[in-house]
Protein backbone atom coordinates (compact mmCIF):
# COMPACT_ATOMS: atom_id res chain seq x y z
CA UNK A 1 0.00 0.00 0.00
CA UNK A 2 1.36 3.17 -0.80
CA UNK A 3 2.95 5.12 2.24
CA UNK A 4 1.99 8.76 0.69
CA UNK A 5 -1.56 8.37 1.38
CA UNK A 6 -1.99 5.77 3.86
CA UNK A 7 -2.57 7.14 7.49
CA UNK A 8 -1.82 10.57 5.56
CA UNK A 9 -4.98 11.64 3.72
CA UNK A 10 -6.41 14.87 3.43
CA UNK A 11 -9.49 13.79 4.42
CA UNK A 12 -10.74 11.58 6.45
CA UNK A 13 -14.35 10.68 5.04
CA UNK A 14 -17.16 11.87 7.04
CA UNK A 15 -19.47 8.79 8.60
CA UNK A 16 -22.77 7.77 9.40
CA UNK A 17 -21.81 5.55 12.51
CA UNK A 18 -24.50 4.01 14.15
CA UNK A 19 -22.60 2.92 17.17
CA UNK A 20 -21.73 5.49 19.68
CA UNK A 21 -18.88 7.34 18.83
CA UNK A 22 -16.90 7.13 21.92
CA UNK A 23 -16.61 3.13 20.20
CA UNK A 24 -14.39 4.43 17.81
CA UNK A 25 -12.33 7.38 19.67
CA UNK A 26 -11.67 4.15 21.91
CA UNK A 27 -10.62 2.16 19.22
CA UNK A 28 -7.97 4.76 17.73
CA UNK A 29 -6.90 5.23 21.53
CA UNK A 30 -5.93 1.20 21.27
CA UNK A 31 -4.67 1.47 18.45
CA UNK A 32 -1.97 3.77 19.04
CA UNK A 33 -1.09 1.23 21.91
CA UNK A 34 1.51 -0.28 20.26
CA UNK A 35 3.02 3.15 19.24
CA UNK A 36 2.97 4.58 22.76
CA UNK A 37 5.20 0.66 23.41
CA UNK A 38 7.24 1.60 20.41
CA UNK A 39 8.16 4.85 22.17
CA UNK A 40 9.01 3.51 25.71
CA UNK A 41 11.08 0.86 24.59
CA UNK A 42 12.90 3.20 22.33
CA UNK A 43 13.28 5.39 25.51
CA UNK A 44 14.03 2.37 27.58
CA UNK A 45 16.97 1.56 24.73
CA UNK A 46 18.28 4.74 24.74
CA UNK A 47 18.56 4.91 28.65
CA UNK A 48 20.10 1.93 28.40
CA UNK A 49 22.72 2.99 25.91
CA UNK A 50 23.45 5.73 27.73
CA UNK A 51 24.35 3.53 30.98
CA UNK A 52 25.92 1.43 28.73
CA UNK A 53 28.20 4.26 27.31
CA UNK A 54 28.76 5.56 31.01
CA UNK A 55 29.76 2.22 32.10
CA UNK A 56 32.37 2.09 29.67
CA UNK A 57 33.50 5.28 30.17
CA UNK A 58 33.96 4.85 33.74
CA UNK A 59 35.64 1.19 33.48
CA UNK A 60 37.87 3.25 30.86
CA UNK A 61 38.36 5.70 33.51
CA UNK A 62 38.90 2.90 36.22
CA UNK A 63 41.30 1.32 33.87
CA UNK A 64 43.25 4.56 33.66
CA UNK A 65 43.73 4.96 37.03
CA UNK A 66 44.67 1.38 37.94
CA UNK A 67 47.56 1.72 35.03
CA UNK A 68 48.64 5.22 36.79
CA UNK A 69 49.31 3.22 39.90
CA UNK A 70 50.84 0.75 38.34
CA UNK A 71 55.62 1.87 38.14
CA UNK A 72 56.36 2.20 34.61
CA UNK A 73 59.86 0.29 33.60
CA UNK A 74 62.16 3.23 33.94
CA UNK A 75 60.91 3.75 37.49
CA UNK A 76 61.64 -0.29 38.63
CA UNK A 77 64.89 0.00 37.52
CA UNK A 78 65.87 3.57 39.26
CA UNK A 79 64.18 2.51 42.51
CA UNK A 80 66.47 -0.96 42.33
CA UNK A 81 69.21 1.10 41.28
CA UNK A 82 68.59 2.95 44.24
CA UNK A 83 68.45 0.72 46.79
CA UNK A 84 71.27 -1.27 45.43
CA UNK A 85 72.98 1.77 46.13
CA UNK A 86 71.79 2.05 49.52
CA UNK A 87 72.84 -1.55 50.08
CA UNK A 88 76.40 -0.07 49.32
CA UNK A 89 76.31 2.78 51.01
CA UNK A 90 75.00 0.97 54.05
CA UNK A 91 78.05 -1.40 54.78
CA UNK A 92 80.56 2.24 54.69
CA UNK A 93 77.74 4.27 56.69
CA UNK A 94 79.68 4.11 59.88
CA UNK A 95 82.93 5.37 58.35
CA UNK A 96 81.40 8.36 56.72
CA UNK A 97 79.52 9.91 59.97
CA UNK A 98 82.34 10.91 61.59
CA UNK A 99 84.54 12.10 58.85
CA UNK A 100 80.82 13.92 57.48
CA UNK A 101 81.16 15.93 61.20
CA UNK A 102 84.89 16.05 60.83
CA UNK A 103 84.21 18.08 57.63
CA UNK A 104 81.32 20.08 59.11
CA UNK A 105 83.65 21.62 61.47
CA UNK A 106 84.84 25.02 61.12
CA UNK A 107 88.10 25.45 59.29
CA UNK A 108 90.92 28.60 59.97
CA UNK A 109 94.23 27.59 58.54
CA UNK A 110 93.47 29.66 55.76
CA UNK A 111 93.67 32.33 58.09
CA UNK A 112 97.44 31.81 59.16
CA UNK A 113 98.07 32.63 55.69
CA UNK A 114 97.30 35.93 55.31
CA UNK A 115 96.71 37.23 58.63
CA UNK A 116 100.07 38.78 59.23
CA UNK A 117 99.72 41.17 55.96
CA UNK A 118 96.18 41.70 57.02
CA UNK A 119 96.96 43.91 60.01
CA UNK A 120 99.65 45.41 58.18
CA UNK A 121 103.15 46.12 59.17
CA UNK A 122 102.84 48.17 62.37
CA UNK A 123 101.25 45.32 64.52
CA UNK A 124 102.82 41.63 64.80
CA UNK A 125 101.17 38.98 66.50
CA UNK A 126 102.64 37.07 69.39
CA UNK A 127 99.65 34.33 70.44
CA UNK A 128 96.78 33.03 68.57
CA UNK A 129 94.40 31.11 70.04
CA UNK A 130 91.57 29.12 68.12
CA UNK A 131 88.68 27.49 70.03
CA UNK A 132 85.53 26.14 68.57
CA UNK A 133 82.45 26.22 70.89
CA UNK A 134 78.74 25.37 69.81
CA UNK A 135 77.47 28.45 71.82
CA UNK A 136 79.45 30.84 71.26
CA UNK A 137 80.94 29.58 67.93
CA UNK A 138 84.13 29.99 66.43
CA UNK A 139 86.91 32.55 68.34
CA UNK A 140 90.15 33.86 67.76
CA UNK A 141 91.82 35.28 70.28
CA UNK A 142 95.68 36.68 69.52
CA UNK A 143 98.17 38.78 71.20
CA UNK A 144 99.91 41.36 69.04
CA UNK A 145 102.47 44.32 69.55
CA UNK A 146 101.43 47.63 67.42
CA UNK A 147 103.53 50.48 67.27
CA UNK A 148 100.97 53.46 66.59
CA UNK A 149 97.72 54.31 67.17
CA UNK A 150 96.58 54.74 63.52
CA UNK A 151 97.54 50.77 63.51
CA UNK A 152 96.46 50.47 66.91
CA UNK A 153 92.43 51.64 66.14
CA UNK A 154 92.75 49.95 62.60
CA UNK A 155 93.54 46.97 63.42
CA UNK A 156 89.62 44.94 64.51
CA UNK A 157 88.53 47.04 61.31
CA UNK A 158 91.32 45.16 59.36
CA UNK A 159 91.06 41.93 61.35
CA UNK A 160 87.01 42.05 60.38
CA UNK A 161 87.25 43.27 56.66
CA UNK A 162 89.79 40.11 56.35
CA UNK A 163 88.10 37.50 57.93
CA UNK A 164 84.84 38.70 57.12
CA UNK A 165 84.08 37.61 60.53
CA UNK A 166 80.92 40.17 62.01
CA UNK A 167 82.81 40.54 64.76
CA UNK A 168 86.22 41.97 65.95
CA UNK A 169 88.09 44.43 68.75
CA UNK A 170 90.75 45.21 70.81
CA UNK A 171 90.61 44.40 74.41
CA UNK A 172 93.40 45.45 76.52
CA UNK A 173 95.88 48.75 75.87
CA UNK A 174 99.49 48.30 77.67
CA UNK A 175 102.17 50.82 77.29
CA UNK A 176 102.12 54.21 75.41
CA UNK A 177 105.20 53.38 72.87
CA UNK A 178 103.95 50.22 72.07
CA UNK A 179 100.55 48.67 73.23
CA UNK A 180 99.95 45.05 73.63
CA UNK A 181 97.02 44.13 72.57
CA UNK A 182 94.60 41.48 72.95
CA UNK A 183 92.34 41.06 70.12
CA UNK A 184 89.39 38.68 69.91
CA UNK A 185 88.02 37.90 66.02
CA UNK A 186 84.75 35.46 66.43
CA UNK A 187 81.90 33.95 64.41
CA UNK A 188 78.60 32.19 65.55
CA UNK A 189 78.46 28.99 64.09
CA UNK A 190 76.23 28.07 61.37
CA UNK A 191 74.58 24.75 61.34
CA UNK A 192 75.43 22.02 58.47
CA UNK A 193 77.83 24.96 57.04
CA UNK A 194 81.70 25.02 56.68
CA UNK A 195 82.79 28.51 58.35
CA UNK A 196 85.06 30.34 56.48
CA UNK B 1 10.54 -13.09 7.69
CA UNK B 2 7.73 -10.59 7.83
CA UNK B 3 7.96 -7.53 10.37
CA UNK B 4 4.63 -6.51 10.90
CA UNK B 5 4.64 -3.09 12.19
CA UNK B 6 0.75 -2.45 12.46
CA UNK B 7 -2.86 -4.21 11.62
CA UNK B 8 -5.92 -2.81 10.78
CA UNK B 9 -9.08 -3.31 12.46
CA UNK B 10 -11.05 -6.15 11.09
CA UNK B 11 -13.52 -5.08 9.00
CA UNK B 12 -16.94 -7.21 8.82
CA UNK B 13 -19.26 -6.25 5.77
CA UNK B 14 -22.78 -7.93 6.17
CA UNK B 15 -23.92 -7.87 2.43
CA UNK B 16 -27.02 -9.08 1.36
CA UNK B 17 -25.80 -12.18 0.27
CA UNK B 18 -22.56 -12.74 1.57
CA UNK B 19 -20.30 -11.26 4.60
CA UNK B 20 -16.71 -10.78 4.39
CA UNK B 21 -14.29 -10.24 6.39
CA UNK B 22 -11.04 -8.60 5.38
CA UNK B 23 -8.16 -7.27 7.73
CA UNK B 24 -5.02 -5.68 6.22
CA UNK B 25 -1.21 -5.91 7.85
CA UNK B 26 1.31 -3.12 6.86
CA UNK B 27 4.81 -4.35 6.38
CA UNK B 28 8.32 -2.84 7.29
CA UNK B 29 8.68 -0.14 4.54
CA UNK B 30 4.70 0.91 4.88
CA UNK B 31 3.52 -1.76 2.64
CA UNK B 32 0.22 -2.89 3.11
CA UNK B 33 -1.04 -6.50 2.68
CA UNK B 34 -4.39 -8.70 3.38
CA UNK B 35 -3.74 -9.79 6.39
CA UNK B 36 -6.54 -12.03 6.50
CA UNK B 37 -10.05 -12.12 4.96
CA UNK B 38 -12.91 -14.75 4.24
CA UNK B 39 -16.24 -14.88 2.54
CA UNK B 40 -19.49 -16.81 3.72
CA UNK B 41 -22.88 -17.19 2.30
CA UNK B 42 -25.80 -16.16 4.60
CA UNK B 43 -28.93 -14.31 3.81
CA UNK B 44 -31.96 -13.18 5.16
CA UNK B 45 -33.03 -11.70 8.48
CA UNK B 46 -30.48 -13.60 10.52
CA UNK B 47 -27.64 -13.90 7.90
CA UNK B 48 -25.72 -12.02 10.89
CA UNK B 49 -26.06 -14.81 13.20
CA UNK B 50 -25.68 -17.46 10.15
CA UNK B 51 -22.33 -15.64 8.87
CA UNK B 52 -20.90 -15.92 12.65
CA UNK B 53 -22.00 -19.45 13.26
CA UNK B 54 -20.22 -20.65 10.05
CA UNK B 55 -16.85 -18.18 10.83
CA UNK B 56 -16.99 -19.58 14.28
CA UNK B 57 -15.63 -23.01 13.84
CA UNK B 58 -12.55 -21.42 11.64
CA UNK B 59 -11.98 -17.88 13.24
CA UNK B 60 -8.39 -19.27 14.43
CA UNK B 61 -7.38 -20.24 11.51
CA UNK B 62 -7.92 -16.62 9.97
CA UNK B 63 -5.00 -15.49 12.07
CA UNK B 64 -6.97 -12.36 13.18
CA UNK B 65 -5.33 -10.11 14.96
CA UNK B 66 -6.54 -7.98 17.84
CA UNK B 67 -10.59 -7.87 18.74
CA UNK B 68 -11.53 -4.68 16.99
CA UNK B 69 -13.98 -5.08 14.15
CA UNK B 70 -15.69 -2.01 11.96
CA UNK B 71 -18.86 -3.59 11.00
CA UNK B 72 -21.10 -2.22 7.74
CA UNK B 73 -24.28 -3.05 6.81
CA UNK B 74 -25.81 -3.72 3.50
CA UNK B 75 -27.90 -0.90 2.11
CA UNK B 76 -30.74 -3.28 1.64
CA UNK B 77 -30.42 -2.88 5.19
CA UNK B 78 -30.36 1.09 6.03
CA UNK B 79 -33.23 3.30 4.77
CA UNK B 80 -31.07 6.05 2.90
CA UNK B 81 -33.32 9.09 2.04
CA UNK B 82 -32.44 12.97 1.02
CA UNK B 83 -34.48 15.10 3.18
CA UNK B 84 -34.50 19.06 2.19
CA UNK B 85 -34.89 21.99 4.62
CA UNK B 86 -35.96 25.06 3.72
CA UNK B 87 -34.65 28.06 5.54
CA UNK B 88 -37.71 28.84 7.28
CA UNK B 89 -37.77 25.43 8.78
CA UNK B 90 -34.29 25.50 9.58
CA UNK B 91 -34.94 25.61 13.32
CA UNK B 92 -36.54 22.26 13.04
CA UNK B 93 -34.00 20.23 11.17
CA UNK B 94 -34.07 17.64 14.18
CA UNK B 95 -37.53 17.31 14.38
CA UNK B 96 -38.03 16.75 10.78
CA UNK B 97 -35.66 14.44 10.69
CA UNK B 98 -36.81 12.45 13.47
CA UNK B 99 -39.96 12.38 11.86
CA UNK B 100 -38.97 11.12 8.95
CA UNK B 101 -36.63 8.93 9.89
CA UNK B 102 -39.97 7.11 12.12
CA UNK B 103 -41.40 7.05 8.45
CA UNK B 104 -38.81 5.21 6.87
CA UNK B 105 -38.64 2.19 9.12
CA UNK B 106 -40.29 0.49 11.53
CA UNK B 107 -38.81 -1.59 14.22
CA UNK B 108 -40.60 -3.07 17.20
CA UNK B 109 -36.92 -2.60 19.18
CA UNK B 110 -37.06 1.07 17.65
CA UNK B 111 -34.91 2.71 15.76
CA UNK B 112 -30.98 4.57 15.18
CA UNK B 113 -30.63 7.29 12.74
CA UNK B 114 -28.14 9.62 11.86
CA UNK B 115 -28.01 12.22 9.23
CA UNK B 116 -25.41 14.15 7.53
CA UNK B 117 -25.62 17.63 6.20
CA UNK B 118 -24.87 17.58 2.42
CA UNK B 119 -22.33 20.85 1.85
CA UNK B 120 -23.13 22.48 -1.63
CA UNK B 121 -21.53 25.75 -3.06
CA UNK B 122 -22.90 28.45 -0.61
CA UNK B 123 -23.75 30.56 -3.56
CA UNK B 124 -26.65 28.15 -4.79
CA UNK B 125 -28.35 27.16 -1.66
CA UNK B 126 -31.24 27.93 -1.14
CA UNK B 127 -32.15 25.33 1.16
CA UNK B 128 -29.94 22.93 2.92
CA UNK B 129 -30.17 18.94 2.38
CA UNK B 130 -29.68 16.67 5.16
CA UNK B 131 -28.62 12.49 4.15
CA UNK B 132 -30.63 10.35 6.31
CA UNK B 133 -29.67 6.97 7.24
CA UNK B 134 -31.88 4.87 9.22
CA UNK B 135 -31.91 1.48 10.55
CA UNK B 136 -34.08 -0.47 12.71
CA UNK B 137 -32.37 -1.56 16.41
CA UNK B 138 -32.88 -5.10 15.60
CA UNK B 139 -30.52 -4.88 13.46
CA UNK B 140 -27.99 -3.10 14.70
CA UNK B 141 -28.30 -5.84 17.75
CA UNK B 142 -28.13 -8.48 15.48
CA UNK B 143 -25.45 -6.72 14.08
CA UNK B 144 -23.40 -6.32 16.97
CA UNK B 145 -24.75 -9.69 18.73
CA UNK B 146 -23.24 -11.69 15.64
CA UNK B 147 -19.73 -9.52 16.08
CA UNK B 148 -19.30 -10.58 19.26
CA UNK B 149 -20.42 -14.40 19.23
CA UNK B 150 -16.99 -14.13 17.32
CA UNK B 151 -15.02 -12.89 19.81
CA UNK B 152 -14.69 -9.41 18.53
CA UNK B 153 -15.90 -5.52 19.99
CA UNK B 154 -17.58 -3.66 17.44
CA UNK B 155 -16.37 -0.51 17.40
CA UNK B 156 -18.28 1.43 14.06
CA UNK B 157 -21.57 0.13 12.55
CA UNK B 158 -21.99 2.15 9.23
CA UNK B 159 -23.79 1.60 6.00
CA UNK B 160 -21.88 -0.05 3.31
CA UNK B 161 -21.95 3.21 0.78
CA UNK B 162 -19.43 4.75 3.45
CA UNK B 163 -16.41 2.44 3.40
CA UNK B 164 -16.88 1.53 -0.09
CA UNK B 165 -16.57 5.34 -0.72
CA UNK B 166 -13.84 5.47 1.40
CA UNK B 167 -11.71 2.63 -0.42
CA UNK B 168 -12.20 4.89 -3.58
CA UNK B 169 -11.34 7.55 -2.10
CA UNK B 170 -7.83 6.99 -1.50
CA UNK B 171 -8.12 5.95 -4.87
CA UNK B 172 -8.91 9.19 -5.92
CA UNK B 173 -7.17 11.57 -3.37
CA UNK B 174 -6.07 14.85 -4.49
CA UNK B 175 -8.56 14.63 -7.38
CA UNK B 176 -10.14 18.65 -7.05
CA UNK B 177 -13.02 17.21 -9.29
CA UNK B 178 -15.93 15.32 -7.97
CA UNK B 179 -16.56 11.38 -8.94
CA UNK B 180 -19.32 9.28 -8.31
CA UNK B 181 -19.64 5.42 -7.82
CA UNK B 182 -22.35 3.04 -8.33
CA UNK B 183 -22.73 0.05 -6.49
CA UNK B 184 -24.95 -2.00 -8.20
CA UNK B 185 -25.68 -4.74 -5.28
CA UNK B 186 -27.73 -7.87 -5.05
CA UNK B 187 -30.44 -6.28 -3.62
CA UNK B 188 -29.97 -2.82 -4.11
CA UNK B 189 -28.27 -0.11 -6.20
CA UNK B 190 -26.21 3.22 -4.64
CA UNK B 191 -25.52 6.10 -6.69
CA UNK B 192 -22.94 8.12 -4.64
CA UNK B 193 -20.93 11.53 -5.63
CA UNK B 194 -17.91 12.19 -3.73
CA UNK B 195 -16.12 15.65 -3.95
CA UNK B 196 -13.24 16.60 -1.52
CA UNK B 197 -13.32 13.30 0.47
CA UNK B 198 -16.76 14.09 1.63
CA UNK B 199 -20.07 12.36 0.31
CA UNK B 200 -22.38 15.38 -1.19
CA UNK B 201 -24.58 12.72 -2.85
CA UNK B 202 -26.65 9.49 -2.30
CA UNK B 203 -29.48 7.75 -3.31
CA UNK B 204 -30.54 4.36 -3.95
CA UNK B 205 -31.71 3.47 -7.56
CA UNK B 206 -34.32 1.23 -8.72
CA UNK B 207 -32.35 -1.11 -10.72
CA UNK B 208 -30.51 -3.73 -9.04
CA UNK B 209 -28.05 -6.37 -9.89
CA UNK B 210 -30.93 -9.04 -9.40
CA UNK B 211 -32.57 -7.13 -12.30
CA UNK B 212 -29.57 -7.22 -14.53
CA UNK B 213 -28.64 -10.70 -13.87
CA UNK B 214 -32.09 -11.62 -14.91
CA UNK B 215 -31.58 -10.17 -18.07
CA UNK B 216 -28.34 -11.04 -18.95
CA UNK B 217 -29.71 -14.92 -18.23
CA UNK B 218 -32.67 -14.95 -20.49
CA UNK B 219 -31.28 -12.72 -23.24
CA UNK B 220 -28.24 -15.83 -23.07
CA UNK B 221 -30.96 -18.71 -22.70
CA UNK B 222 -30.16 -19.77 -19.30
CA UNK B 223 -32.23 -21.65 -17.43
CA UNK B 224 -30.31 -21.01 -13.32
CA UNK B 225 -32.79 -19.83 -11.38
CA UNK B 226 -32.04 -17.00 -8.72
CA UNK B 227 -32.09 -19.35 -5.78
CA UNK B 228 -29.96 -21.53 -7.27
CA UNK B 229 -27.54 -18.56 -8.33
CA UNK B 230 -27.51 -17.05 -4.83
CA UNK B 231 -26.17 -20.13 -2.74
CA UNK B 232 -24.64 -22.59 -5.95
CA UNK B 233 -21.18 -22.25 -4.72
CA UNK B 234 -22.03 -22.20 -0.95
CA UNK B 235 -22.89 -25.80 -0.60
CA UNK B 236 -19.42 -26.44 -1.78
CA UNK B 237 -17.84 -24.44 -0.31
CA UNK B 238 -14.52 -25.99 1.88
CA UNK B 239 -12.32 -24.55 4.98
CA UNK B 240 -9.68 -24.83 2.01
CA UNK B 241 -11.11 -22.21 -0.02
CA UNK B 242 -13.36 -20.42 1.54
CA UNK B 243 -12.59 -17.31 -0.37
CA UNK B 244 -15.10 -17.86 -3.64
CA UNK B 245 -17.50 -15.97 -3.35
CA UNK B 246 -21.03 -17.50 -3.74
CA UNK B 247 -22.74 -16.94 -7.39
CA UNK B 248 -18.98 -15.86 -8.84
CA UNK B 249 -19.18 -19.68 -10.46
CA UNK B 250 -22.52 -18.54 -12.15
CA UNK B 251 -21.19 -14.76 -12.88
CA UNK B 252 -18.27 -16.69 -15.01
CA UNK B 253 -20.58 -19.17 -16.47
CA UNK B 254 -22.23 -15.71 -17.98
CA UNK B 255 -19.08 -14.43 -19.38
CA UNK B 256 -18.15 -17.36 -21.04
CA UNK B 257 -21.56 -17.67 -22.27
CA UNK B 258 -20.99 -13.70 -23.47
CA UNK B 259 -18.05 -14.64 -24.96
CA UNK B 260 -18.42 -13.38 -28.84
CA UNK B 261 -22.06 -12.08 -28.28
CA UNK B 262 -21.28 -8.70 -26.58
CA UNK B 263 -24.05 -7.27 -29.40
CA UNK B 264 -26.64 -9.48 -28.52
CA UNK B 265 -25.75 -8.75 -24.19
CA UNK B 266 -25.84 -4.63 -24.96
CA UNK B 267 -29.16 -5.35 -27.03
CA UNK B 268 -30.38 -7.29 -23.95
CA UNK B 269 -29.47 -5.21 -21.12
CA UNK B 270 -29.80 -2.09 -23.39
CA UNK B 271 -33.73 -1.18 -21.59
CA UNK B 272 -32.02 -1.55 -17.85
CA UNK B 273 -28.64 0.49 -18.39
CA UNK B 274 -31.00 3.05 -19.92
CA UNK B 275 -33.27 3.25 -17.06
CA UNK B 276 -30.40 3.09 -14.68
CA UNK B 277 -28.68 6.04 -16.82
CA UNK B 278 -31.62 8.26 -16.78
CA UNK B 279 -31.76 7.64 -13.02
CA UNK B 280 -28.44 8.51 -12.99
CA UNK B 281 -28.73 12.15 -14.84
CA UNK B 282 -31.01 12.98 -12.34
CA UNK B 283 -28.67 12.66 -9.57
CA UNK B 284 -26.36 14.36 -11.72
CA UNK B 285 -28.19 17.47 -12.74
CA UNK B 286 -29.42 17.62 -9.10
CA UNK B 287 -25.79 17.78 -7.75
CA UNK B 288 -24.58 19.89 -10.71
CA UNK B 289 -27.43 22.46 -9.82
CA UNK B 290 -26.23 22.54 -6.50
CA UNK B 291 -22.15 22.90 -6.99
CA UNK B 292 -21.96 25.38 -9.56
CA UNK B 293 -22.27 23.06 -12.68
CA UNK B 294 -19.67 20.50 -11.57
CA UNK B 295 -18.92 17.29 -13.46
CA UNK B 296 -18.07 13.93 -12.69
CA UNK B 297 -14.45 12.86 -13.53
CA UNK B 298 -15.74 9.34 -13.62
CA UNK B 299 -17.94 6.90 -12.43
CA UNK B 300 -16.53 3.65 -10.66
CA UNK B 301 -18.52 0.46 -10.77
CA UNK B 302 -18.86 -1.80 -7.15
CA UNK B 303 -21.63 -4.73 -6.37
CA UNK B 304 -22.90 -7.89 -7.80
CA UNK B 305 -23.83 -6.61 -10.67
CA UNK B 306 -20.84 -4.74 -11.60
CA UNK B 307 -18.82 -7.84 -13.02
CA UNK B 308 -21.70 -8.87 -15.32
CA UNK B 309 -21.09 -8.96 -18.91
CA UNK B 310 -20.96 -6.19 -20.54
CA UNK B 311 -22.48 -3.95 -17.59
CA UNK B 312 -19.32 -1.66 -17.50
CA UNK B 313 -19.13 -0.93 -21.14
CA UNK B 314 -23.23 -0.66 -21.31
CA UNK B 315 -23.04 2.02 -18.26
CA UNK B 316 -20.21 3.99 -20.04
CA UNK B 317 -22.02 4.37 -23.52
CA UNK B 318 -25.12 5.29 -21.64
CA UNK B 319 -23.85 8.06 -19.30
CA UNK B 320 -21.10 9.03 -21.84
CA UNK B 321 -18.42 9.32 -19.20
CA UNK B 322 -15.27 7.24 -18.35
CA UNK B 323 -16.72 4.39 -16.31
CA UNK B 324 -14.41 1.14 -14.73
CA UNK B 325 -14.92 -1.62 -12.61
CA UNK B 326 -13.46 -0.48 -9.50
CA UNK B 327 -10.29 -2.03 -8.48
CA UNK B 328 -8.94 -0.50 -5.11
CA UNK B 329 -6.58 -2.69 -4.22
CA UNK B 330 -4.61 -3.05 -7.47
CA UNK B 331 -5.08 1.21 -7.97
CA UNK B 332 -3.49 1.40 -4.12
CA UNK B 333 -0.84 -1.12 -4.34
CA UNK B 334 -2.37 -3.57 -1.39
CA UNK B 335 -0.93 -7.01 -1.91
CA UNK B 336 -4.00 -9.42 -1.94
CA UNK B 337 -4.47 -12.71 -3.08
CA UNK B 338 -6.11 -13.87 -6.53
CA UNK B 339 -9.38 -14.42 -5.01
CA UNK B 340 -9.18 -10.78 -3.89
CA UNK B 341 -7.83 -9.65 -6.86
CA UNK B 342 -10.33 -11.48 -9.48
CA UNK B 343 -13.62 -9.32 -7.34
CA UNK B 344 -11.96 -6.22 -6.33
CA UNK B 345 -15.18 -4.74 -6.50
CA UNK B 346 -17.06 -6.92 -4.21
CA UNK B 347 -14.67 -6.25 -1.43
CA UNK B 348 -14.38 -2.42 -1.57
CA UNK B 349 -16.64 -2.13 1.24
CA UNK B 350 -14.44 -4.52 3.47
CA UNK B 351 -11.29 -3.07 2.46
CA UNK B 352 -12.53 0.42 3.77
CA UNK B 353 -13.80 -0.38 6.33
CA UNK B 354 -10.41 -1.80 7.44
CA UNK B 355 -8.90 1.57 6.30
CA UNK B 356 -11.34 3.36 8.49
CA UNK B 357 -9.33 5.69 10.74
CA UNK B 358 -6.03 5.53 8.22
CA UNK B 359 -8.34 7.40 5.33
Amino acid sequence: MRRSWFGHARFRLKTADFLPEEAFLDHLDRRRTPMRIAWVGIFATLCLGVAQLLSWQSQIFEQQALDSLQPDEEVLVARGEMSRVFVEMSTIAPYLDPLVSHIERPTAAWLFAGLSAAVGPTASFETLRWSVDSKTGVQLESTALVQDDEALLGLPGRLQKFTGWPRARTLVPETAEMLRVQIEASQPLQQGRSSR
Amino acid sequence: MKLITRTSPIGVHFGALETRFLQLQGNLGGYWAVRSHTCVSARGLGRQAAAAAQIQSRIRSLRLRGTDAVLALGGDAVSVSLVPVDSANRGHVGEALRETAARLVRDPEGLSYRYLPLTGDENVLDREEYLLLTVGAAEVRRCTNAAESLGLRPVGLEMSAFPTARALQAVHQGEEDPWGFLHLGFTQSLFGVVRGGEIRFLKPLQLDGRSLFERLDSALGSVESMDTLAFSDSESESESEPEIGPGQATVALLHRRAVGRAVEVLHGIQSETESLAQEVRACLRHFSTRNKGARLSGLELTGFGASLPEVEKAVGSALNMPVGLAAPFSALGIRAPEEIRDEEHLWCGALGLAMRGFV
